[in-house]
């Protein structure tokens, strides 16, 4: 009999054991007081399209495409704006990508690089594939305060069968300072 | 006095108390051994008490330097008094022949050099520096083990750390490594040993040599990893067993049973030795038809001995006594089921090994994958079946087989060292009859296994010893000279010491040599706490991870004192809540401190889906199925006509329900499926995670390169209140600015 009861204890205990209560109530944490105007300046000094707020970057030219795309295409000219984050001689990075399919067609591609519609840079690509390019900016050409404009100019482009005009895959660009 | 001197005073302190303690006890057991074996098994058995001791004081918060040098010199006195620290056995009756004891004397001495010389030299071990002293460092500044719930190795068994901490508070880093190397120049004396007792000697010593000159024993047993300490307690535990199944000494049975829970308390995986010693025992008292229930229960007691501290520990601490593993079963906020998963998984491949026929040449030759190498002639493991023609051989390759079980759940190299004192002992006995071809095995091997020639076949990314740094072990060279030179780990470690402020947190996705700091360091994934800090940045920076999807439930003017959103299908993914608001005719209404908020499950986050955080969020860190809810209660009637859900896209979407209960509390349905729609990401989402890392006392991010956000914290630090303060080798460290107004 004891050695009956003691099973039948381990069988209601192990029963219990297997019963989940309701989860304890939490009370109403502190409200945090989010603030999308927290970040007054839109845009930073560097994006890589994988990025969220990429399409706050984006002026002109870049095809769209899912967030979180390592990359976009972009036309002959596209447009994004960059603002440093302080007056001082910098250094303008891009990462783009010759795509082998539109190099076929195109041959070498000459790229025109623009800050505020004044050419900083210029480039000749003979072969396709991933590709970084920089190019020095002065001080006075930048201000803190306000973006700017960076134009990318491509001098030969694909044409797709809707008419659309491909020249490149942009992968991120900004300035190092 | 010279570094050297604590190091080796730490060292030798330990195995000197150790081999007391164990002398003790075997008196005390009245156990009869033959002179090798009553060393070895005095500090195996001393080790396993006085782990014991040390996990006492921690408990007690009574664990300082004083407290160890008393201990431990009372135990020595103890002993001494006794005349215990003399051996005393008689010697064994099968000598070894002389040519057998000149190959062991130089391939032992010379491995001896290259061992000790690599312990004593300063630690930077990854595991070793990184959790293995870096807890027990963390321990010794306390005092105590206190309450660590952000660091998932803080809750497995650390009955070698324990050692660990004895011999660091004499002689720190390095006198922790060179107490693993005891174990390691004690394993060949023990295996030679038991190759004598089955009267083997020439097996003995064959398995003694090919398991002491293994390049990962090498490497793991000079530093503060302590899979070799492991092995040796395994290995002691099947030796006892043999002895007991020889002699069938009642004494043995309670040391059995302390030594194979000491296997628990020293690493989970071991814990096997548990029931196979159980099984053993039963099994030969039955078939001789000895009563059985006294040993076994001697055993039982005494195995628990070793493994309630832990267990008891885990669920004082962490709410799950084999944290952080079964977190099924224990749910708790410190190690999540999703994680848990993802991390056993992960160890099953070791990241990219999805080809296991990779494996036997990983393992042997090329070393690069695996963390860590055997040595070539471990391709001749196969040939071990030829020692099933003896009795011990068949024994050993069970003991073998058992052991290595584990390694299916985790493919590093180090998971086969356990077994691998079996598996040494079988492949020499498997050869030891053919003239000649055992000790040239065992010369092979040691050639083959020796640093220098390692280089020339192995991968140069090969976990494998790389020097004899002599200068360095006696601290010729300047001990933080050569750490700067040789360890990323521990100059990034440095700077987060001059850095950051003392009581200040740092939190990183990448490990940290820990030992080498005394800030709190706080990872990604080695915690709920740190999965919770890591997602509020990813939500900030990656937009699969922001609030980009809204479901939104609308239904006529319904009064409801409560709402609850439901899961109402299995979902191989999860689903989130960042935010849930409730709307009147089109309206918000404000939430009010009366509202209270629960889930399930994973309760302890529920508050994320009111806390007006875009960046924060509710989810149930396991694979959604039918039933999981956030509820909300607001503690009174309301009038509502839509509930929205502002949700992440890093999963698929759910099939979410909508229950209302008035005051009565009979829920009804209040809208059967909901709206879903994408939204652009709003920007501050930056700042906002910066709030929240500060609101969990977060003030100081690491970030190696490569590194989540790496890019972005760099280009655009300021819109993340973030402020430069130090880079090493490619990692920077950065201090959350003070929240902005």
């Amino acid at each position: 009999v004891p050695l009956r009861s003691l099973l039948l204890s381990i069988t209601l205990l192990s029963l219990l054991t297997g019963c989940a209560g309701e989860p304890d109530w939490s009370p109403l944490p502190a409200q945090y007081r989010f603030q999308p105007d927290s970040e007054p300046r839109v845009v930073g000094m560097a994006i890589r399209m994988e990025e969220p707020q990429v399409d706050n970057y984006l002026v002109s030219g870049v095809l769209r495409d899912e967030l979180g795309s390592m990359w976009r295409w972009a036309n002959p000219r596209m447009q994004l704006r960059l603002q440093v984050a302080e007056r001082r001689a910098s250094t303008f990075y891009i990462d783009f990508v010759i795509s082998e399919t539109t190099f076929k067609e195109t041959g070498p591609v000459t790229f025109r690089f623009l800050l505020n519609d004044q050419e900083i840079s210029r480039a000749t690509y003979d072969k396709p594939g991933e590709k970084h390019h920089e190019a020095p900016v002065a001080a006075s050409l930048l201000d803190p305060t306000v973006p700017v404009t960076i134009t990318i100019e491509a001098d030969r482009w694909w044409t797709s069968e809707d008419g659309t005009k491909l020249a490149f895959l942009l992968v991120g660009a900004g300035f190092q300072q | 006095m010279p570094p050297v001197f604590y190091i080796l005073f730490g060292s030798l302190f330990t195995g000197a108390v150790s081999y007391a303690l164990g002398r003790l006890l075997l008196d005390r057991c009245r156990i009869r051994l033959y002179r090798h074996e009553q060393a070895l098994f005095a500090f195996l058995c001393g080790a396993s008490l006085l782990h014991l001791l040390v996990f006492t004081l921690f408990a007690t918060s009574l664990a300082r330097k004083g407290v160890f040098l008393a201990t431990g010199a009372a135990i020595l006195l103890w002993a001494g008094r006794q005349g215990l620290l003399r051996l005393s056995a008689p010697p064994h009756p099968n000598p070894l022949s002389r040519p057998w004891k000149v190959l062991f004397g130089i391939i032992y001495l010379a491995y001896a050099v290259l061992y000790v010389t690599n312990a004593m030299a300063p630690e930077m071990s990854p595991d070793g520096s990184s959790y293995h002293l870096g807890l027990v460092g963390r321990y010794l500044r306390q005092r105590s083990f206190g309450f660590i719930t952000t660091n998932m190795y803080a809750s497995l068994s650390q009955g070698i750390e324990m050692l660990y901490a004895y011999a660091f508070s004499f002689g720190r880093h390095s006198a922790a490594a060179t107490v693993h190397v005891l174990f390691t120049l004690s394993m060949p004396w023990l295996l030679l040993s038991y190759g004598r007792r089955i009267g083997m000697p020439a097996v003995g010593i064959g398995g003694a040599l090919l398991f002491y000159c293994t390049p990962v024993v090498g490497i793991d047993g000079t530093t503060a990893y302590i899979d070799i300490a492991v092995a040796a307690v395994v290995f002691g535990v099947f030796y006892l067993l043999e002895i007991w199944r020889e002699e069938r000494q009642p004494g043995l049975v309670p040391v059995i049973g302390l030594l194979a829970g000491f296997c628990f308390s020293v690493k989970y995986t071991t814990a096997l030795a548990i029931p196979f010693a159980f099984a053993w025992l039963a099994f030969y008292l039955w078939r001789s038809r000895k009563p059985w229930f006294r040993p076994l229960l001697q055993f039982s007691l005494c195995a628990s001995l070793m493994v309630l501290p832990w267990l008891v520990k885990n669920i004082v601490t962490v709410g799950n006594p084999l944290s952080p593993f079964l977190n099924r079963y224990f749910p708790n906020p410190n190690v999540y089921i999703s994680f848990e998963e993802g991390y056993v998984e992960h160890m099953r491949h070791y990241g990219e090994v999805q080809d296991y026929r990779i494996i036997p040449l990983d393992l042997t030759i090329h070393g690069e994958r695996l963390s860590g190498m055997l040595g070539p002639i471990f391709l001749l493991t196969p040939l071990v079946l030829l020692s099933l023609r003896f009795a011990e051989g068949r024994r050993l390759l069970l003991a073998a087989l058992l052991f290595a079980l584990p390694y299916t759940s985790n493919i590093g190299t180090r998971f086969l060292i356990p077994p691998l004192p079996m598996l040494s002992l079988a492949l020499a006995m498997a050869v030891a009859r053919t003239p000649a071809v055992l000790p040239l095995l065992i010369c092979l091997h040691a050639i083959l296994s020796w640093p220098h020639v390692l280089k020339s076949y192995a991968s140069q990314y090969a976990w494998t010893l790389q020097r004899i740094p002599v200068a360095a072990a006696l601290r010729l060279t300047n001990e933080e000279k050569y750490l700067t030179e040789h360890s990323h780990g521990y100059t990034i470690a440095r700077m987060i010491e001059d850095t950051v402020p003392r009581g200040e947190k740092v939190f990183t996705f990448s490990g940290v040599s820990e030992a080498y700091t005394t800030r709190e360091i706080i990872t990604a994934y080695q915690s709920g706490f740190g999965n919770d800090l890591g997602e509020i940045l990813w939500s900030a920076m990656y937009p699969e991870y922001g609030p980009v999807r809204h479901l939104n439930f609308t239904f006529a003017p319904r009064r409801v004192r409560r709402i609850r959103v439901r899961q109402e299908l299995g979902l191989s993914g999860e689903w989130t809540a960042h935010e849930i608001r409730v709307f009147e005719h089109g309206n918000e209404i404000a939430r009010k401190p009366s509202w209270r908020v629960r889930a399930w499950p994973n309760p302890w986050l529920a508050h994320y889906a009111v806390d007006g955080n875009p960046v924060t969020r509710w989810r149930p860190r396991q694979s959604a199925t039918p039933g999981m809810y956030v509820e909300i209660d607001f503690g009174e009637e309301l009038a509502l006509t839509e509930v929205k859900v502002e949700m992440a896209k890093d999963f698929p979407l759910p099939a979410l329900q909508l229950f209302g209960a008035g005051e009565q509390g009979d829920w009804f349905p209040l809208a059967a499926e909901a709206k879903s729609q994408d939204v652009a990401l709003v920007p501050g989402l930056r700042g906002a995670a910066m709030d929240a890392l500060r609101n969990h006392g977060i003030r100081y991010l690491l970030v190696g390169p490569g590194d989540p956000g790496d890019d972005d914290y760099k280009a655009n630090g300021r819109l993340w209140g973030l402020h430069w303060i130090g880079e090493r080798i490619g990692t920077r460290l950065y201090r959350i600015e003070e929240q902005r107004k």
